[in-house]
């Protein structure tokens, strides 16, 4: 798999957040309300949103690591599989792939949810109400769905996450020499964190956000093997919902119902 | 050939350094970003902590529109933390004060006064309360102070503006002078 | 920063003592983690807290707040007990051989010459050198003599063992020796440690003596002056370095001459006399220069009034009867002393400690001038929570400031880096109103007032009236931060040619200099704004082409400690200097170029030409060794002596009913900063995309306090002491754990301090709880140990 990738590396990330800050920044996203900690320690939002592309989570400390207590402080945005559920079950073939990234054209997006059931990662959201840009003309559409597009609609050389992370754990480059970097990484931690794990190498055909792990995948809620929607279920689905879908008059709401309907009469 | 910001920015150090003697700031040839397409460049150095990260500040029609880690500083080589990659948010808020705010004794809220009125009321409570407490001699040294006044803060003032509230109070004869470096 | 933040990269051993860099100060750990990646560089951490610099540590130590005098006295103990210094430059460049005056003692804690009815030293003439005929102080390079400094610390020191740091700081005994081995294997002249420390270090009855226990450290370490080493201040704000050399604080003026004194300074002579002096032929002691720079400060300040008849105008300067540190300051504030303040960029009711009563005092004022971009907390005291407005009387002026992308002008880092910001935009808002930049606003109250007082005469007007003050540039309207700038380097008077640097500074009037530290900053071309990218030629990543560091562009400080005394450097693979008989390459030498190693002693600001492992004279209030002292408020007892306290710590009455002790208030307090927000919070709490992250006041305490408390994760809590209670939501995390001191688990709660009653995002200030009390030296309060309660709110 060639092209460009990240590489998050959760053994140099110190929690500092620029890469959630800094993708804001850069496409205008407004912030969100928040009463203290939404998720674990420090972690705020809960998850990903239609407005927070990239996230911070910190996990419970885990003193019972060998050697010395573990904190893991993982960076999670949008994985850009390569085999990607989202591209084939959206109806609107409103997703693709530029450039190896798995782009949203929200001109073309309905809002019908179909990318938001089908990532297993939580990755799309679609945004129940429009809210203007932070700093900028325009507003963000509700009954859209956003989630990362690497820096290709808001084009740039390196996306400002990756260039803002103060300690390199988040970096952007080649996907073949990132994949060789945390290999060698692998290495270098394997005395200080035995349980170390890559993720993103074979999963749905390879990510483009490869994670250098202090411990196992599943420890930080990451499937081993997550199957890939099936081409010939997804297309079923698509059809299905394009006849169903002419009942909703348009709307939003009745359009992600007939989404959920063609979905469970495909099975 | 596209450029590069990072090219770009070396390209410009020279335009940098003469920046400063037109007081002006230089422009980019920026194409790899539609967004900052048009915009005026300036490298800035971080408000926040003491390590003194570079960044480059973006603007267009006299308003910021982008504000990013400086690739060619030494100590960040275009990294930021949270609150640096915030800075835009200082330059663009609507909490931004846009006039003198003046709050009157025992009001209730602020009124808005123009710098003039402020600047011409102030200047008066300083001498009034100059005159009123100052101190020529203890004994029979020269000790030329005021005790009427105080003056606190300036961690987040520029060198040359630091250097100038320092002669300002000495020169008044303020001897409460204290900052953030105390606390 | 003795050294400078890439430097960080040349260390075999990080220690963060005293701060959480990694939260507040980021982008250092991108060198700390190329050292540990390119030289398989150790990071220890220190801290009460499991913090995010913890997570990223080799080795993490907790420790109880307040005891780091006890750790770093254990670290001490086993690097004399064991042998491991470096002796070569323990012997030559520190005053380990110095024999001390045999009148000085040490019995249970106290010094000689305490004055208990004064809780202070008084004229501490014991901790002196014994001193030859030609007045210079008597050395025993073999270190075998009982009265000299190494002898006397070991003595000292030796009561810090490990089992008594486990017992005092609560960290367990196996820990600590893995921090003091990790550590002391950099006596070694081929390895070397850092020591990054912030306000966790300095924010106690103590700060100055943890400040000057690490110092010990690092010159038994051979660690001073060389790549990869020092003692990095961190400082917090981007121009804390830069208003700190400007000097507005009451003790000093600009570039560390000392602020003129009645008692002390009563003539310019006498001022001029007080400068250090020394009899020894090694020693550079370059203080010698002072007068220079203070007649050339008056020169910049008075201009042509300042005469050599007239004493250059020494007696416009004010002169101080007493010290006026923040919580004197602000104690005078209550006693209706001052009618009026300027609060420049500053927002004491949120950042000072005691905060209620700060509150009470600013209602004492008559009037208040703010100058801020937006609200802050302390604008808008008048109408803070609680407050009746109605019944407040201060008139207060909000000047509306420009923010740093709207000015022009230097700031200094940490490393002492002065680099040059521009002016991006205009202030927001309508040409006619919009903020100003502080530079405008000083000045153009400072013109109106020179205008009053030309009109209406007044009191003592001259240095009003007669003031070198001209920083329009002609057939403009603003002051501009260039001219500042080339004050501030110096000119000769009267034709304002800009001089070198403060080597050509002269004390005949002849030249004017606002500040001696900066002169070179600006000798014709602006050097802090320069941006070359090229590495020195010891390749250690100096890069002394990007801006400009004070002094004289020189990137570590007392470099020539760098180096053997035949000048070959200590470690030839990270050279900062070295002489080649002739001369000096690598960084700007300290102390002149023509002096050779062997001729010359490396720290030329102190007047033995030494580095201080036992400080003399009356350069302490609290002692020429350090002493663990119990924090003002503690849960134990001291024990290493029947002090509790710091015996020199100063103890204001007003406030001696507002300590607390462990049968009111159990647990042990703290205050720190989070990476998402910063210092006072008013800079940070009205930026959205940073509330998003932390948005809500909070406080951190162990699951097992929690536990015996009743308290959930999110609940919201009550903390109070007899100073105030404030509300907070608990985060309950095991990142916060009970120590075991003395045999009993003691709990924390922990507190981050950035929040306030004004801008957008409000909570309860973590300050309303911390006490006035401050260290012994700078009376920097005591924000990092104290006491108080928690209940779960219904």
């Amino acid at each position: 798999m060639s092209g460009k990738a990240f590489l998050v590396d959760t053994t140099k990330c110190s929690g500092c957040r620029a890469c959630q800050v800094s993708c804001k920044q850069w496409n205008n996203l407004p912030a969100e309300k928040t009463t203290f900690f939404a998720g674990p320690e420090y972690t705020n939002p809960a998850e990903l949103s239609a407005i927070t592309f990239n996230h911070v989570k910190f996990f419970p400390i885990d003193r019972s690591h060998p050697g010395k207590p573990l904190w893991t402080i993982m960076h999670k945005k949008c994985y850009h599989c390569e085999d990607a559920n989202c591209i084939k079950v959206c109806p609107q073939e409103a997703i693709s792939k530029v450039e190896g990234w798995t782009v949203i054209d929200q001109s073309k997006c309905i809002g019908c949810g179909a990318c938001v059931n089908e990532c297993v990662y939580k990755v799309p959201h679609v945004l129940d109400e429009t809210m203007p840009k932070y700093g900028a003309e325009g507003s963000i559409q509700k009954d859209k769905s956003y989630k990362c597009h690497a820096c290709m609609q808001n084009k740039r050389d390196v996306p400002l996450c990756a260039q803002h992370c103060p300690t390199g754990a988040l970096t952007y480059g080649d996907r073949t020499a990132l994949v060789k970097r945390a290999r060698a990484r692998l290495k270098e931690i394997a005395a200080e964190y035995p349980r170390a794990s890559i993720y993103g190498l074979e999963q749905y055909g390879g990510l483009r956000v490869i994670t250098v792990l202090k411990d196992s995948p599943e420890k930080y809620g990451l499937p081993l093997n997550p199957e890939p929607i099936d081409m010939h279920k997804a297309e079923a689905i698509r059809n299905t919902y394009h006849l169903i879908s002419l009942f909703s008059f348009g709307l939003p709401s009745l359009k992600r119902v007939a989404y959920r309907i063609s979905r469970s009469m495909v099975g | 050939m596209p450029v590069t910001r990072r090219d770009f920015l070396k390209l410009t150090g020279m335009t940098a350094a003469g920046a400063f003697i037109g007081g002006t700031t230089f422009l980019t040839g920026c194409k790899s970003a539609d967004k900052l397409s048009g915009t005026k460049e300036s490298t800035t150095i971080c408000p926040y902590c003491g390590v003194g990260c570079g960044l480059i500040v973006s603007a267009r029609d006299g308003k910021v529109i982008n504000t990013e880690g400086d690739p060619d500083h030494p100590i960040n080589h275009g990294a930021l933390c949270a609150k640096g990659s915030a800075l835009f948010q200082v330059a663009v808020n609507e909490r931004r004060l846009k006039k003198v705010q003046y709050r009157k004794p025992y009001g209730t809220q602020w009124e808005e006064i123009s710098w003039d009125e402020a600047i011409k009321k102030i200047a008066r409570r300083v001498k009034d309360a100059r005159d009123a407490t100052f101190q020529e001699k203890e004994g029979a040294v020269a000790v030329n102070r005021t005790t009427g006044i105080a003056s606190l803060g300036g961690a987040a003032l520029d060198n040359e503006e630091c250097y100038v509230l320092s002669k300002f109070a000495r020169t008044l004869g303020i001897t409460y002078l204290e900052h953030q470096a105390r606390i | 920063m003795t050294n400078h933040w890439i430097d960080i990269k040349n260390a075999d051993v990080i220690m963060i003592i005293g701060s959480n860099a990694a939260e507040n100060h980021p982008a250092s750990f991108r060198w700390i983690l190329k050292a540990m990646q390119e030289r398989d560089a150790k990071l220890i951490v220190v801290d009460p807290r499991f913090t995010r610099s913890a997570s990223m540590a080799s080795l993490y130590a907790p420790l109880r707040p307040g005891t780091d005098l006890a750790f770093l006295g254990g670290i001490i103990n086993y690097a004399l007990g064991k042998n491991l210094i470096q002796k070569d430059y323990v012997t030559e460049y520190t005053n380990a051989s110095y024999l001390v005056n045999p009148a000085f003692t040490f019995n249970d804690g106290l010094f000689s010459g305490y004055e208990p009815g004064k809780r202070s030293y008084g004229d501490r003439k014991t901790w002196t050198y014994q001193m030859d005929t030609k007045n210079i102080p008597k050395r025993d390079k073999t270190l075998k003599d009982p009265r000299c400094v190494y002898q006397l610390m070991k003595k000292h020191y030796s009561r810090y063992t490990p089992e008594m740091v486990e017992r005092v700081t609560g960290c367990p005994k196996e820990t600590f020796l893995k921090v003091a081995e990790t550590f002391t294997s950099t006596h070694k002249p081929n390895r070397v440690a850092t020591i990054m420390y912030a306000m966790g270090i300095t924010q106690h009855t103590v700060g100055t003596q943890n400040v000057r226990a690490l110092a010990i450290l690092q010159l038994l370490m051979g660690n001073m002056g060389v790549a990869g080493g020092g003692i990095n201040a961190l400082r917090g704000e981007s121009n804390v370095q830069g208003s700190t050399d400007h000097a507005l604080l009451f003790h000093i003026l600009p570039g560390y001459l000392p602020a003129p004194d009645v008692k002390a300074h009563p003539t310019l002579e006498a001022y001029n006399n007080s400068a250090p002096k020394t009899e020894d032929p090694m020693s550079i002691n370059w203080w010698s220069h002072r007068s220079k720079y203070t007649v050339s400060l008056l020169k910049a300040w008075y201009g042509d009034a300042a005469t050599k008849e007239n004493n250059f105008c020494y007696d416009w300067l004010p002169k101080k009867s007493k010290g006026v540190p923040f919580i004197v300051l602000f104690e005078d504030m209550l006693k209706g002393v001052m009618k009026g303040a300027f609060f420049m960029g500053t927002n004491p009711i949120v950042g000072g400690p005691n905060a209620n009563r700060n509150a009470l005092a600013m209602e004492k004022l008559d009037w208040l001038v703010a100058a801020d971009i937006w609200e802050t907390d302390s604008s808008i005291f008048w109408k803070r929570p609680g407050a009746n407005p109605a019944a407040i009387k201060t008139e207060v002026f909000l000047l509306p400031a420009a923010s740093s992308v709207e000015k022009e002008g230097s700031v200094s880092n940490s490393g002492r880096w002065a680099q040059w910001r521009y002016k991006a935009v205009d202030p927001p808002g309508p040409e006619k109103t919009r903020g100003k930049s502080d530079l405008d606003i000083l000045d153009l109250i400072f013109r109106e007032l020179r205008e009053l007082y030309k009109k209406e005469g007044g009191k003592f007007p001259d240095p009003i009236l007669k003031a070198n003050w001209n920083y329009i540039p002609e057939g403009e309207h603003e002051a501009s931060p260039h001219l500042v700038a080339k004050e501030v380097n110096g000119y000769t008077w009267p034709d304002k040619k800009q001089v070198k640097n403060f080597v050509d500074l002269k004390d005949d009037g002849s030249t004017a200099c606002g500040n001696w530290l900066y002169s070179g900053s600006y000798p014709g071309k602006n050097m802090m704004a320069r941006r070359g990218t090229s590495d020195a030629s010891n390749k250690i990543g100096m890069y002394p082409e990007w801006s400009w560091c004070w002094p004289l562009n020189r990137r570590i400080i007392y470099n020539r400690a760098a180096v053997n005394r035949k000048g070959e450097p200590w470690d030839s693979s990270r050279w900062v200097v070295k002489w080649t008989g002739s001369k000096w390459k690598g960084d700007v030498i300290d102390g002149g170029p023509t002096a050779g190693p062997e001729a010359k002693n490396p720290f030329i600001m102190n007047n033995e030409g030494v580095g201080r492992l036992f400080a003399p004279g009356k350069i302490l209030t609290d002692g020429p060794l350090t002493e663990h002292y119990e924090p003002m408020e503690s849960p134990v007892a001291n024990l290493f002596n029947s002090q509790k306290v710091n015996p020199a710590s100063m103890i204001i009455d007003e406030v001696r009913g507002q300590f607390g002790n462990a049968g009111q208030y159990p647990y042990i307090a703290t205050s720190y900063r989070v990476v998402e927000h910063w210092q006072a919070g008013a800079m940070t709490r009205n930026l959205p995309w940073l509330n998003e992250l932390v948005p809500d006041m909070f406080c951190e305490i162990s699951p097992t306090l929690a536990a015996a408390k009743g308290i959930k994760n999110g609940d919201r809590v009550a903390i109070y002491n007899a100073r105030g209670t404030i509300k907070a939501y608990a985060l309950v995390t095991e990142r916060v754990q009970p120590l075991v001191v003395n045999g009993r688990p003691m709990e924390m709660i922990g507190m981050i301090w950035h929040f306030g009653p004004g801008c957008a995002a409000t909570g309860d200030a973590c300050n309303q709880l911390t006490p006035s009390i401050g260290d012994a030296n700078t009376m920097i309060p005591e924000f990092k140990a104290f006491l108080a309660d928690i209940r779960k709110e219904a």
